[in-house]
Protein backbone atom coordinates (compact mmCIF):
# COMPACT_ATOMS: atom_id res chain seq x y z
CA UNK A 1 0.00 0.00 0.00
CA UNK A 2 1.36 3.40 -1.00
CA UNK A 3 0.78 6.25 1.41
CA UNK A 4 -0.32 9.69 0.11
CA UNK A 5 2.95 11.41 1.06
CA UNK A 6 4.87 8.71 -0.79
CA UNK A 7 2.91 9.28 -4.01
CA UNK A 8 4.41 12.73 -4.41
CA UNK A 9 7.92 11.34 -3.99
CA UNK A 10 7.26 8.61 -6.54
CA UNK A 11 5.89 11.12 -9.05
CA UNK A 12 8.92 13.39 -8.66
CA UNK A 13 11.12 10.32 -9.01
CA UNK A 14 9.34 9.21 -12.20
CA UNK A 15 9.61 12.68 -13.79
CA UNK A 16 13.31 12.89 -12.89
CA UNK A 17 13.86 9.44 -14.31
CA UNK A 18 12.21 10.31 -17.63
CA UNK A 19 14.28 13.50 -17.97
CA UNK A 20 17.47 11.62 -17.07
CA UNK A 21 16.73 8.73 -19.41
CA UNK A 22 16.21 11.17 -22.26
CA UNK A 23 19.72 12.61 -21.82
CA UNK A 24 21.12 10.82 -24.93
CA UNK A 25 18.57 12.74 -27.03
CA UNK A 26 19.27 16.21 -25.74
CA UNK A 27 22.78 16.11 -24.26
CA UNK A 28 26.13 16.16 -26.02
CA UNK A 29 28.57 13.27 -25.70
CA UNK A 30 30.41 15.15 -22.99
CA UNK A 31 27.28 15.30 -20.87
CA UNK A 32 26.54 11.68 -21.59
CA UNK A 33 29.94 10.71 -20.15
CA UNK A 34 29.12 12.69 -17.03
CA UNK A 35 25.65 11.13 -16.96
CA UNK A 36 27.18 7.66 -16.98
CA UNK A 37 29.40 8.58 -14.05
CA UNK A 38 26.54 10.17 -12.09
CA UNK A 39 24.22 7.20 -12.68
CA UNK A 40 26.91 4.68 -11.74
CA UNK A 41 27.94 6.48 -8.55
CA UNK A 42 24.31 7.06 -7.60
CA UNK A 43 23.64 3.33 -7.81
CA UNK A 44 26.74 2.47 -5.75
CA UNK A 45 26.31 5.25 -3.17
CA UNK A 46 22.59 4.59 -2.70
CA UNK A 47 23.20 0.88 -2.18
CA UNK A 48 25.94 1.76 0.31
CA UNK A 49 23.45 3.97 2.13
CA UNK A 50 20.85 1.21 2.32
CA UNK A 51 23.12 -0.72 4.65
CA UNK A 52 25.51 1.78 6.20
CA UNK A 53 23.01 4.63 6.62
CA UNK A 54 20.76 3.13 9.27
CA UNK A 55 23.29 0.79 10.86
CA UNK A 56 26.22 3.28 10.96
CA UNK A 57 28.61 0.52 9.91
CA UNK A 58 31.06 2.37 7.66
CA UNK A 59 32.04 -0.03 4.91
CA UNK A 60 35.22 0.63 2.91
CA UNK A 61 34.94 -2.46 0.78
CA UNK A 62 33.22 -0.92 -2.27
CA UNK A 63 36.44 -1.22 -4.29
CA UNK A 64 36.64 -4.93 -3.47
CA UNK A 65 33.14 -5.62 -4.79
CA UNK A 66 33.60 -3.33 -7.79
CA UNK A 67 36.86 -5.03 -8.69
CA UNK A 68 35.32 -8.47 -8.39
CA UNK A 69 32.66 -7.34 -10.86
CA UNK A 70 35.22 -5.95 -13.29
CA UNK A 71 37.26 -9.13 -13.13
CA UNK A 72 34.13 -11.26 -13.59
CA UNK A 73 33.94 -9.71 -17.06
CA UNK A 74 37.69 -9.77 -17.66
CA UNK A 75 38.02 -13.46 -16.88
CA UNK A 76 34.53 -14.61 -17.82
CA UNK A 77 34.48 -13.11 -21.32
CA UNK A 78 36.44 -16.08 -22.67
CA UNK A 79 33.57 -18.36 -21.68
CA UNK A 80 30.34 -16.37 -21.77
CA UNK A 81 28.87 -13.36 -23.55
CA UNK A 82 28.91 -10.04 -21.67
CA UNK A 83 25.19 -9.92 -20.71
CA UNK A 84 25.40 -13.34 -19.03
CA UNK A 85 28.35 -12.19 -16.94
CA UNK A 86 26.35 -9.43 -15.24
CA UNK A 87 24.18 -11.68 -13.02
CA UNK A 88 27.27 -13.72 -12.20
CA UNK A 89 28.97 -10.54 -11.01
CA UNK A 90 26.00 -9.81 -8.74
CA UNK A 91 26.18 -13.29 -7.23
CA UNK A 92 29.94 -13.12 -6.71
CA UNK A 93 29.74 -9.64 -5.16
CA UNK A 94 26.91 -10.68 -2.86
CA UNK A 95 28.74 -13.89 -1.95
CA UNK A 96 31.88 -11.94 -1.06
CA UNK A 97 29.73 -9.59 1.06
CA UNK A 98 28.21 -12.61 2.77
CA UNK A 99 31.67 -13.93 3.57
CA UNK A 100 32.84 -10.55 4.88
CA UNK A 101 29.62 -10.13 6.80
CA UNK A 102 29.83 -13.51 8.48
CA UNK A 103 33.40 -12.88 9.60
CA UNK A 104 33.20 -9.21 10.58
CA UNK A 105 29.69 -8.03 11.30
CA UNK A 106 29.77 -9.63 14.70
CA UNK A 107 32.54 -7.19 15.38
CA UNK A 108 31.50 -3.64 15.75
CA UNK A 109 32.76 -0.20 14.92
CA UNK A 110 36.35 0.28 13.96
CA UNK A 111 37.16 -3.41 13.41
CA UNK A 112 34.58 -3.58 10.67
CA UNK A 113 35.93 -0.44 8.97
CA UNK A 114 39.52 -1.65 8.99
CA UNK A 115 38.62 -5.12 7.80
CA UNK A 116 36.60 -3.86 4.87
CA UNK A 117 39.44 -1.53 3.86
CA UNK A 118 41.96 -4.35 4.11
CA UNK A 119 39.77 -6.67 2.10
CA UNK A 120 39.99 -4.63 -1.12
CA UNK A 121 43.74 -4.42 -0.74
CA UNK A 122 44.03 -8.14 -0.04
CA UNK A 123 42.07 -9.09 -3.14
CA UNK A 124 44.03 -6.64 -5.26
CA UNK A 125 47.30 -8.15 -4.07
CA UNK A 126 46.05 -11.67 -4.79
CA UNK A 127 44.99 -10.69 -8.30
CA UNK A 128 48.27 -8.87 -8.95
CA UNK A 129 50.19 -11.86 -7.68
CA UNK A 130 48.26 -14.33 -9.82
CA UNK A 131 48.70 -12.11 -12.87
CA UNK A 132 52.43 -11.88 -12.32
CA UNK A 133 52.43 -15.61 -12.10
CA UNK A 134 50.63 -15.96 -15.44
CA UNK A 135 52.74 -13.16 -16.94
CA UNK A 136 49.80 -10.82 -17.54
CA UNK A 137 49.53 -7.19 -16.46
CA UNK A 138 45.89 -6.62 -17.29
CA UNK A 139 43.06 -7.89 -19.45
CA UNK A 140 41.54 -6.28 -22.54
CA UNK A 141 37.74 -6.29 -22.55
CA UNK A 142 36.24 -7.43 -25.85
CA UNK A 143 32.68 -6.28 -25.24
CA UNK A 144 31.82 -2.86 -26.56
CA UNK A 145 28.75 -0.80 -25.74
CA UNK A 146 27.57 2.49 -27.25
CA UNK A 147 27.68 5.30 -24.70
CA UNK A 148 23.93 5.73 -24.60
CA UNK A 149 23.43 1.99 -23.96
CA UNK A 150 26.02 2.20 -21.19
CA UNK A 151 24.17 5.20 -19.77
CA UNK A 152 20.75 3.53 -19.82
CA UNK A 153 22.26 0.47 -18.23
CA UNK A 154 23.41 2.52 -15.26
CA UNK A 155 20.18 4.52 -15.07
CA UNK A 156 18.29 1.22 -14.88
CA UNK A 157 20.63 0.01 -12.14
CA UNK A 158 20.27 3.24 -10.16
CA UNK A 159 16.48 3.04 -10.53
CA UNK A 160 16.44 -0.54 -9.30
CA UNK A 161 18.60 0.41 -6.30
CA UNK A 162 16.31 3.31 -5.48
CA UNK A 163 13.27 1.06 -5.54
CA UNK A 164 14.97 -1.62 -3.45
CA UNK A 165 16.08 1.03 -0.97
CA UNK A 166 12.62 2.53 -0.80
CA UNK A 167 10.97 -0.85 -0.27
CA UNK A 168 13.45 -1.76 2.46
CA UNK A 169 13.17 1.62 4.17
CA UNK A 170 9.39 1.38 4.54
CA UNK A 171 9.42 -2.27 5.65
CA UNK A 172 9.90 -3.96 8.99
CA UNK A 173 13.44 -4.73 7.88
CA UNK A 174 14.19 -1.03 7.39
CA UNK A 175 12.77 -0.27 10.81
CA UNK A 176 14.86 -3.04 12.36
CA UNK A 177 17.99 -1.57 10.74
CA UNK A 178 17.24 1.82 12.27
CA UNK A 179 16.84 0.18 15.68
CA UNK A 180 20.18 -1.59 15.25
CA UNK A 181 21.82 1.71 14.31
CA UNK A 182 20.40 3.37 17.42
CA UNK A 183 21.25 0.66 19.92
CA UNK A 184 22.10 -2.86 18.93
CA UNK A 185 21.59 -4.23 22.45
CA UNK A 186 18.03 -2.95 22.49
CA UNK A 187 17.47 -4.44 19.05
CA UNK A 188 18.64 -7.87 20.17
CA UNK A 189 16.64 -7.82 23.39
CA UNK A 190 13.56 -6.77 21.47
CA UNK A 191 13.76 -9.91 19.35
CA UNK A 192 15.68 -8.67 16.29
CA UNK A 193 18.15 -11.21 14.87
CA UNK A 194 20.67 -8.45 14.39
CA UNK A 195 23.66 -10.38 13.05
CA UNK A 196 21.63 -12.26 10.44
CA UNK A 197 19.88 -9.11 9.27
CA UNK A 198 23.14 -7.18 8.93
CA UNK A 199 24.78 -9.93 6.92
CA UNK A 200 21.83 -10.21 4.54
CA UNK A 201 21.56 -6.46 4.04
CA UNK A 202 25.30 -6.10 3.49
CA UNK A 203 24.87 -8.29 0.41
CA UNK A 204 22.93 -5.48 -1.28
CA UNK A 205 25.85 -3.02 -1.63
CA UNK A 206 28.11 -6.01 -2.38
CA UNK A 207 25.99 -7.17 -5.30
CA UNK A 208 25.34 -3.67 -6.63
CA UNK A 209 28.98 -2.53 -6.57
CA UNK A 210 30.07 -5.75 -8.29
CA UNK A 211 27.40 -5.28 -10.95
CA UNK A 212 28.55 -1.70 -11.47
CA UNK A 213 32.12 -2.90 -11.89
CA UNK A 214 31.01 -5.47 -14.44
CA UNK A 215 28.83 -2.99 -16.32
CA UNK A 216 31.61 -0.46 -16.45
CA UNK A 217 34.19 -2.95 -17.77
CA UNK A 218 33.49 -2.36 -21.50
CA UNK A 219 33.94 1.37 -21.00
CA UNK A 220 37.17 0.87 -19.08
CA UNK A 221 38.34 -1.38 -21.92
CA UNK A 222 41.36 -2.58 -20.00
CA UNK A 223 41.10 -4.17 -16.56
CA UNK A 224 44.09 -4.15 -14.23
CA UNK A 225 44.26 -4.57 -10.46
CA UNK A 226 45.14 -0.99 -9.58
CA UNK A 227 42.18 0.55 -11.40
CA UNK A 228 39.69 -2.23 -10.72
CA UNK A 229 40.40 -2.29 -6.97
CA UNK A 230 41.17 1.41 -6.59
CA UNK A 231 40.81 2.19 -2.85
CA UNK A 232 39.87 5.77 -3.71
CA UNK A 233 36.51 4.45 -4.90
CA UNK A 234 35.70 3.15 -1.42
CA UNK A 235 36.46 6.52 0.16
CA UNK A 236 34.73 8.62 -2.46
CA UNK A 237 31.55 6.59 -2.00
CA UNK A 238 31.60 7.29 1.73
CA UNK A 239 32.19 11.02 1.15
CA UNK A 240 29.39 11.21 -1.42
CA UNK A 241 27.01 9.38 0.89
CA UNK A 242 27.81 11.49 3.95
CA UNK A 243 27.79 14.74 1.98
CA UNK A 244 24.37 13.94 0.57
CA UNK A 245 23.12 12.60 3.88
CA UNK A 246 22.00 9.11 4.72
CA UNK A 247 18.67 10.06 6.27
CA UNK A 248 16.82 9.91 2.95
CA UNK A 249 17.14 7.61 -0.02
CA UNK A 250 17.81 10.54 -2.37
CA UNK A 251 20.73 11.82 -0.28
CA UNK A 252 23.24 9.81 -2.28
CA UNK A 253 22.17 11.41 -5.54
CA UNK A 254 22.76 14.89 -4.09
CA UNK A 255 26.22 13.94 -2.87
CA UNK A 256 27.12 12.42 -6.22
CA UNK A 257 26.02 15.51 -8.14
CA UNK A 258 27.97 17.90 -5.93
CA UNK A 259 31.16 15.84 -6.19
CA UNK A 260 30.74 15.45 -9.95
CA UNK A 261 30.38 19.22 -10.20
CA UNK A 262 33.62 19.63 -8.26
CA UNK A 263 35.34 17.22 -10.64
CA UNK A 264 34.06 19.14 -13.64
CA UNK A 265 34.81 22.65 -12.44
CA UNK A 266 37.93 22.01 -10.37
CA UNK A 267 39.56 19.05 -12.12
CA UNK A 268 43.04 19.79 -10.80
CA UNK A 269 42.00 20.45 -7.21
CA UNK A 270 39.50 17.63 -6.75
CA UNK A 271 41.40 15.82 -4.00
CA UNK A 272 42.04 18.99 -2.04
CA UNK A 273 38.39 20.02 -2.23
CA UNK A 274 37.32 16.51 -1.26
CA UNK A 275 39.41 16.74 1.89
CA UNK A 276 37.94 20.12 2.78
CA UNK A 277 34.44 18.82 2.14
CA UNK A 278 35.01 15.94 4.47
CA UNK A 279 36.02 18.30 7.28
CA UNK A 280 33.07 20.56 6.56
CA UNK A 281 30.61 17.67 6.64
CA UNK A 282 31.90 16.40 9.95
CA UNK A 283 31.88 19.83 11.58
CA UNK A 284 28.88 21.59 10.10
CA UNK A 285 26.44 19.24 8.42
CA UNK A 286 26.60 15.87 10.16
CA UNK A 287 23.30 14.92 8.51
CA UNK A 288 24.48 15.97 5.06
CA UNK A 289 22.62 18.03 2.49
CA UNK A 290 19.49 16.02 3.25
CA UNK A 291 19.62 17.34 6.80
CA UNK A 292 20.07 20.92 5.61
CA UNK A 293 17.16 20.64 3.15
CA UNK A 294 14.82 19.01 5.65
CA UNK A 295 15.74 21.64 8.21
CA UNK A 296 15.03 24.49 5.77
CA UNK A 297 11.74 22.92 4.74
CA UNK A 298 10.79 22.48 8.39
CA UNK A 299 11.51 26.15 9.10
CA UNK A 300 9.65 27.26 6.00
CA UNK A 301 6.60 25.25 6.99
CA UNK A 302 6.83 26.53 10.57
CA UNK A 303 7.05 30.10 9.22
CA UNK A 304 3.95 29.61 7.11
CA UNK A 305 2.01 27.87 9.84
CA UNK B 1 -3.59 -18.95 34.85
CA UNK B 2 -2.36 -21.71 37.14
CA UNK B 3 -0.89 -19.67 39.93
CA UNK B 4 1.80 -21.36 41.92
CA UNK B 5 3.35 -23.49 39.19
CA UNK B 6 6.96 -22.87 38.35
CA UNK B 7 7.39 -20.88 35.17
CA UNK B 8 11.05 -19.92 35.30
CA UNK B 9 13.75 -21.93 36.98
CA UNK B 10 17.45 -21.41 37.44
CA UNK B 11 19.48 -24.52 38.09
CA UNK B 12 23.01 -24.03 39.46
CA UNK B 13 23.54 -21.03 37.23
CA UNK B 14 27.16 -19.94 37.19
CA UNK B 15 28.96 -17.14 35.41
CA UNK B 16 32.71 -16.64 35.43
CA UNK B 17 34.61 -13.71 33.99
CA UNK B 18 38.14 -15.05 33.82
CA UNK B 19 38.97 -15.90 37.43
CA UNK B 20 36.08 -13.92 38.88
CA UNK B 21 32.93 -15.84 39.72
CA UNK B 22 30.12 -13.30 39.32
CA UNK B 23 27.29 -15.78 39.81
CA UNK B 24 28.04 -18.94 41.72
CA UNK B 25 25.72 -21.94 41.45
CA UNK B 26 22.53 -19.90 41.80
CA UNK B 27 19.26 -21.88 41.90
CA UNK B 28 15.75 -20.61 42.43
CA UNK B 29 12.30 -20.85 40.94
CA UNK B 30 9.82 -18.21 39.92
CA UNK B 31 6.15 -19.08 40.38
CA UNK B 32 3.46 -18.24 37.87
CA UNK B 33 1.55 -15.12 38.84
CA UNK B 34 4.21 -13.91 41.25
CA UNK B 35 6.51 -10.95 41.56
CA UNK B 36 9.97 -12.24 42.46
CA UNK B 37 12.50 -9.93 44.05
CA UNK B 38 16.23 -10.30 43.57
CA UNK B 39 18.21 -8.21 46.01
CA UNK B 40 21.67 -7.92 47.48
CA UNK B 41 24.46 -5.43 48.00
CA UNK B 42 26.30 -3.84 45.07
CA UNK B 43 28.38 -6.32 43.14
CA UNK B 44 26.47 -9.33 44.43
CA UNK B 45 25.61 -10.55 40.93
CA UNK B 46 21.96 -9.48 40.56
CA UNK B 47 22.34 -7.65 37.29
CA UNK B 48 24.60 -10.37 35.94
CA UNK B 49 21.84 -12.86 36.75
CA UNK B 50 19.35 -10.74 34.84
CA UNK B 51 21.77 -10.56 31.93
CA UNK B 52 22.06 -14.35 31.98
CA UNK B 53 18.29 -14.76 32.00
CA UNK B 54 17.82 -12.41 29.06
CA UNK B 55 20.69 -13.88 27.06
CA UNK B 56 22.89 -10.79 27.16
CA UNK B 57 25.52 -13.04 28.74
CA UNK B 58 26.17 -16.74 28.28
CA UNK B 59 26.10 -19.10 31.21
CA UNK B 60 29.38 -20.72 32.18
CA UNK B 61 27.50 -23.56 33.84
CA UNK B 62 24.01 -24.52 34.86
CA UNK B 63 20.65 -24.21 33.17
CA UNK B 64 17.75 -21.83 32.79
CA UNK B 65 14.28 -23.17 32.00
CA UNK B 66 11.19 -21.31 30.84
CA UNK B 67 8.44 -23.83 31.51
CA UNK B 68 9.79 -26.94 29.85
CA UNK B 69 11.95 -25.01 27.42
CA UNK B 70 15.69 -24.81 28.01
CA UNK B 71 16.95 -21.26 27.47
CA UNK B 72 20.53 -21.96 28.51
CA UNK B 73 22.28 -21.52 25.17
CA UNK B 74 19.66 -19.51 23.33
CA UNK B 75 20.74 -16.16 21.88
CA UNK B 76 19.13 -13.03 23.30
CA UNK B 77 16.86 -12.34 20.34
CA UNK B 78 15.35 -15.82 20.59
CA UNK B 79 14.84 -15.50 24.33
CA UNK B 80 13.02 -12.22 23.65
CA UNK B 81 10.82 -13.94 21.09
CA UNK B 82 10.02 -16.70 23.57
CA UNK B 83 8.56 -14.11 25.88
CA UNK B 84 11.27 -12.80 28.19
CA UNK B 85 11.29 -8.99 28.04
CA UNK B 86 13.58 -6.72 29.98
CA UNK B 87 14.41 -3.16 30.91
CA UNK B 88 17.96 -1.92 31.45
CA UNK B 89 19.66 -0.62 34.57
CA UNK B 90 20.64 2.53 32.66
CA UNK B 91 17.66 3.45 30.51
CA UNK B 92 18.28 2.64 26.84
CA UNK B 93 15.97 4.47 24.51
CA UNK B 94 16.52 4.84 20.79
CA UNK B 95 17.40 8.55 20.48
CA UNK B 96 16.45 9.12 16.85
CA UNK B 97 13.09 7.36 17.09
CA UNK B 98 9.90 8.83 18.51
CA UNK B 99 8.41 7.57 21.77
CA UNK B 100 5.80 5.61 19.81
CA UNK B 101 8.46 4.03 17.59
CA UNK B 102 10.55 3.16 20.64
CA UNK B 103 7.64 1.15 21.98
CA UNK B 104 6.69 -0.27 18.61
CA UNK B 105 10.02 -2.11 18.37
CA UNK B 106 8.91 -4.58 21.01
CA UNK B 107 5.56 -5.07 19.31
CA UNK B 108 7.00 -5.80 15.89
CA UNK B 109 9.79 -8.17 16.75
CA UNK B 110 9.26 -9.47 20.27
CA UNK B 111 7.08 -12.21 21.67
CA UNK B 112 3.59 -12.15 20.14
CA UNK B 113 4.87 -10.37 17.02
CA UNK B 114 2.36 -8.15 15.32
CA UNK B 115 1.92 -6.76 11.86
CA UNK B 116 2.72 -3.09 11.22
CA UNK B 117 -0.90 -1.94 11.64
CA UNK B 118 -1.56 -4.08 14.70
CA UNK B 119 1.63 -2.78 16.29
CA UNK B 120 0.53 0.83 15.72
CA UNK B 121 -2.76 0.17 17.46
CA UNK B 122 -1.05 -1.68 20.29
CA UNK B 123 1.33 1.26 20.78
CA UNK B 124 -1.60 3.58 21.45
CA UNK B 125 -3.03 1.19 24.02
CA UNK B 126 0.35 0.77 25.73
CA UNK B 127 0.97 4.54 25.81
CA UNK B 128 -2.30 4.98 27.70
CA UNK B 129 -1.51 2.02 29.90
CA UNK B 130 1.82 3.41 31.11
CA UNK B 131 0.59 6.97 31.49
CA UNK B 132 2.13 8.46 28.35
CA UNK B 133 -1.07 9.02 26.38
CA UNK B 134 -0.58 11.78 23.81
CA UNK B 135 3.21 11.71 24.09
CA UNK B 136 3.83 9.20 21.29
CA UNK B 137 5.13 11.84 18.91
CA UNK B 138 7.76 13.19 21.31
CA UNK B 139 11.46 12.38 21.06
CA UNK B 140 13.17 10.59 23.98
CA UNK B 141 15.32 13.66 24.67
CA UNK B 142 12.21 15.69 25.52
CA UNK B 143 11.03 13.35 28.26
CA UNK B 144 11.44 13.52 32.02
CA UNK B 145 13.46 10.78 33.66
CA UNK B 146 10.50 8.76 34.87
CA UNK B 147 8.86 9.04 31.45
CA UNK B 148 11.97 7.56 29.79
CA UNK B 149 11.58 4.67 32.21
CA UNK B 150 7.93 4.35 31.27
CA UNK B 151 8.85 4.15 27.59
CA UNK B 152 11.28 1.34 28.28
CA UNK B 153 8.63 -0.46 30.25
CA UNK B 154 6.19 0.09 27.38
CA UNK B 155 8.66 -1.45 24.93
CA UNK B 156 8.76 -4.56 27.11
CA UNK B 157 5.00 -4.67 27.75
CA UNK B 158 3.87 -4.36 24.16
CA UNK B 159 5.55 -7.69 23.45
CA UNK B 160 3.01 -9.32 25.80
CA UNK B 161 5.90 -10.93 27.67
CA UNK B 162 5.57 -14.08 29.71
CA UNK B 163 8.36 -12.95 32.02
CA UNK B 164 9.18 -9.32 32.67
CA UNK B 165 12.67 -8.56 33.97
CA UNK B 166 13.03 -5.15 35.61
CA UNK B 167 16.59 -4.04 36.35
CA UNK B 168 16.40 -1.32 39.02
CA UNK B 169 13.46 0.24 37.27
CA UNK B 170 12.62 2.34 40.33
CA UNK B 171 16.13 3.66 40.97
CA UNK B 172 16.58 7.41 40.89
CA UNK B 173 12.92 8.35 41.20
CA UNK B 174 11.75 11.01 43.64
CA UNK B 175 9.25 9.99 46.39
CA UNK B 176 6.12 10.88 44.39
CA UNK B 177 7.40 9.21 41.25
CA UNK B 178 8.37 6.19 43.32
CA UNK B 179 4.81 5.80 44.55
CA UNK B 180 3.47 6.05 40.99
CA UNK B 181 6.12 3.62 39.80
CA UNK B 182 5.29 1.03 42.44
CA UNK B 183 1.59 1.29 41.62
CA UNK B 184 2.35 0.88 37.93
CA UNK B 185 4.42 -2.25 38.44
CA UNK B 186 1.84 -3.72 40.77
CA UNK B 187 -0.78 -3.22 38.12
CA UNK B 188 1.27 -5.24 35.63
CA UNK B 189 0.93 -8.43 37.64
CA UNK B 190 -1.96 -9.63 35.51
CA UNK B 191 -0.32 -8.75 32.20
CA UNK B 192 2.52 -11.22 32.32
CA UNK B 193 3.00 -14.60 33.86
CA UNK B 194 5.68 -13.44 36.27
CA UNK B 195 7.85 -10.44 37.05
CA UNK B 196 11.43 -10.55 38.29
CA UNK B 197 12.65 -7.37 39.94
CA UNK B 198 16.22 -6.45 40.73
CA UNK B 199 15.97 -3.53 43.08
CA UNK B 200 17.70 -1.55 45.82
CA UNK B 201 14.61 0.34 46.91
CA UNK B 202 13.46 -1.70 49.92
CA UNK B 203 10.11 0.05 50.07
CA UNK B 204 9.35 -1.30 46.62
CA UNK B 205 10.54 -4.79 47.43
CA UNK B 206 8.38 -4.85 50.56
CA UNK B 207 5.24 -3.70 48.87
CA UNK B 208 5.60 -5.59 45.61
CA UNK B 209 7.35 -8.90 46.00
CA UNK B 210 5.73 -12.21 46.90
CA UNK B 211 9.09 -13.78 47.49
CA UNK B 212 12.65 -12.73 47.43
CA UNK B 213 16.11 -14.11 46.77
CA UNK B 214 19.06 -12.42 48.44
CA UNK B 215 22.47 -12.63 46.79
CA UNK B 216 25.93 -11.86 48.13
CA UNK B 217 29.19 -12.42 46.26
CA UNK B 218 27.38 -14.21 43.47
CA UNK B 219 25.62 -16.78 45.64
CA UNK B 220 22.18 -17.07 47.13
CA UNK B 221 22.28 -16.41 50.89
CA UNK B 222 18.57 -16.36 51.66
CA UNK B 223 15.21 -17.06 50.05
CA UNK B 224 11.62 -16.72 51.17
CA UNK B 225 9.06 -14.04 51.90
CA UNK B 226 10.38 -10.50 52.07
CA UNK B 227 9.97 -10.21 55.85
CA UNK B 228 11.72 -13.53 56.40
CA UNK B 229 14.76 -12.76 54.32
CA UNK B 230 15.21 -9.21 55.56
CA UNK B 231 15.37 -10.37 59.15
CA UNK B 232 17.76 -13.22 58.45
CA UNK B 233 21.11 -12.65 60.22
CA UNK B 234 23.23 -13.50 57.15
CA UNK B 235 21.31 -10.91 55.09
CA UNK B 236 21.80 -8.19 57.68
CA UNK B 237 25.48 -9.02 57.81
CA UNK B 238 25.80 -8.96 54.01
CA UNK B 239 24.21 -5.54 53.82
CA UNK B 240 26.18 -4.06 56.70
CA UNK B 241 29.38 -5.58 55.36
CA UNK B 242 28.45 -4.32 51.93
CA UNK B 243 28.85 -0.73 53.02
CA UNK B 244 32.59 -1.16 53.24
CA UNK B 245 32.82 -2.12 49.54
Amino acid sequence: MIRPQETRGLVIFAIGLVIAAALPYWGQDYWLEIGISVAMYTAIVTSWTIFSGPTHYISLSTAAFYGVGAYTVAIGQDFLAYPYLLPIAVVLGAALALLVGLTTLRLSGVYFVIFTLGLAELIRQVVTWSQNWTGQKGVLVDAYLESHIMFWQFVALATAVFLIGWLIQRSKVGFALRVIGNDEQVAIHSGIHSSQLKVLLFMVPGGVAALAGAMQAPQAGYIEPLTAFNPQLSFIVVIMALLGGTGRIWGGLLGVMVLEAIRIFLPTHTTLVLGLFFLLIVYFIPHGLVGVILDLRHRWQAGRG
Amino acid sequence: MNTGQTILSLDRVTKRFGGLVAVDGLSFEVKRGSIQGLIGPNGSGKSTTLNLLSGALRLSEGDVWLDSRRLTSSPAHRIAKLGVARTFQLVRLLPSLTVAENIKVGGLFGHGRRSWGEADRAVEAVLDRIGLGGKGGMMPGQLTYIDTKRVELGRALIARPRILLLDEWLAGLNPTELEDGIDLIRSLRDECEAIVIVEHVMEAIRSLCDSCVVMASGAKIAEGSVEEVLSAPQVIEAYLGGEDD
